[in-house]
């Protein structure tokens, strides 16, 4: 996938900033796979760290792109995103579908989707036992749900059919280099399949506690949003869960997603600006932002629960008028946050 | 000529090249554009949108 002409950064901090997520994202991703290949175990497990770490900035560069923050040039951030999809293991869908996914999620105020969980689990309750056991483990087999019906999602979903073609290469190409590392390097395989679960645990670690919205069917329907351009609900609704408020580099960790206010506020804020967009709209209160040893306690604690957590949540108020109970709930460690938010599954 | 950009999804409306594909021709002023109108990129509404810069 070429470049027409070398593409123009839109910001002029963009290639220290954007240009070193980048590098790095593509340089963990290749050192961390030949670190797979090693015989000593201790790079192994360095390397498992590096490549999962390396496919998370790459997922939070494809929501860059998908906000346009990168090049000046919108084709050449839609180019790029649909790159990075190869890296995440988001390439089974389109990026079109994606972006209109997360787009809904900001401008209707609400999240939109096409699969009812919940129903799922209802009717199906020894996939939900067997999801459960496995998040008792840490292993995050809801999310592991999510992501296989996206490999499948031209089979899964009926308004996507016309992109069988399409679906069936990428699940060729992926598919068959997947098995052919597992059948001559299977410890490769495997540790990157750890990778994998790395990436999708962090990037649901950071999606859990954003919003206290319930899910709406709405994906595919073409109904009025009730809550559309409601930005004082939406500012209500958000959370945000840095890594740390006194030492900023540790929210580089995630590419600043835990000031998710600052993004919601201002969505086409570069990643880097964020903290100063917090700061600009909250000061320095600490207590408006939900403390990370509490994301930690309640990422441990309700890892089980939270596989239906999300509607509990709601039951103990009605959402409307959640808020900031919810805020103080979380800060207080005392609610379980929601699971299949990931911007990587777009249905 | 201006630009004018979504500050939702960066979509950037540039007054010289219009939107041929949604029926606004080359040369429409922002103003001239319904109220009604929405983001193509993300539906957003036109008060979403913010001038970017000056265009000779």
């Amino acid at each position: 996938m070429a470049f027409a002409t070398v593409p123009e950064f839109r910001n002029p901090e963009g290639p220290l900033y954007h240009g070193g997520a980048l590098a790095y994202a593509l340089l963990a991703y290749g050192f961390g796979m030949a670190g797979l290949f090693q015989e000593s175990w201790l790079v192994n497990a360095l390397s498992t760290l590096l490549l999962g770490h390396g496919m998370t900035v790459a997922a939070y560069m494809i929501h860059e792109c998908g906000h346009n923050t990168i090049f000046k040039q919108n084709t050449n951030n839609a180019r790029l995103g649909k790159t990075l999809t190869w890296l995440c293991g988001a390439a089974y869908g389109t990026y079109e579908d994606i972006r209109y996914k997360h787009f809904r999620h900001h401008v209707d105020v609400d999240d939109v989707v096409w699969f009812d969980y919940e129903r799922y689990f209802k009717e199906h309750p020894v996939a939900l036992r067997i999801i459960e056991t496995l998040e008792w483990w840490y292993i995050p087999a809801h999310d592991l749900l999510m992501h296989a019906i996206m490999v499948f999602t031209s089979f899964a979903i009926p308004e996507r059919r016309d992109q069988r073609a399409r679906n069936v290469t990428v699940i060729l190409i992926r598919g068959s280099i997947f098995f052919a590392v597992l059948y001559f390097y299977p410890k490769v395989a495997l540790l990157y399949t750890v990778a994998y679960m790395i990436m999708m645990t962090i990037l649901r670690f950071m999606d859990s506690l954003q919003h206290d919205y319930g899910y709406h069917l709405t994906l595919f329907t073409k109904e009025t949003p009730p809550r559309k351009g409601d930005y004082e609900f939406e500012r209500e609704h958000t959370f945000s869960n840095p890594q740390s408020l006194d030492i900023e580099w540790l929210n580089w960790f995630t590419l600043n997603f835990g000031f998710h206010n600052a993004h919601h506020a201002k969505p086409i804020t570069p990643w880097w600006k964020l903290p100063a967009v917090h700061h600009e709209l909250f000061g320095d209160d600490p207590t408006i932002v939900i403390p990370f040893w509490s994301q930690l306690k309640i990422f441990h604690k309700f890892r089980v629960t939270r596989v239906n957590g999300g509607s509990a949540d709601r039951d103990a108020a009605d959402a409307d008028a959640w808020g900031s109970e919810f805020l103080k709930a979380a800060r207080e460690g005392r609610v379980s946050g929601g699971n299949a938010a990931s911007f990587l599954t777009s249905f | 000529m201006k630009r004018w950009e979504c500050q939702i999804c960066g979509f950037v409306y540039d007054e010289a090249e219009g939107l041929p594909d949604e029926g606004i021709a080359a040369g429409t002023r922002w103003e001239d554009i319904p109220a009604d109108w929405a983001c193509p990129d993300c539906g957003t509404s036109k008060s979403e949108f913010k001038m970017l810069e000056l265009v000779a």
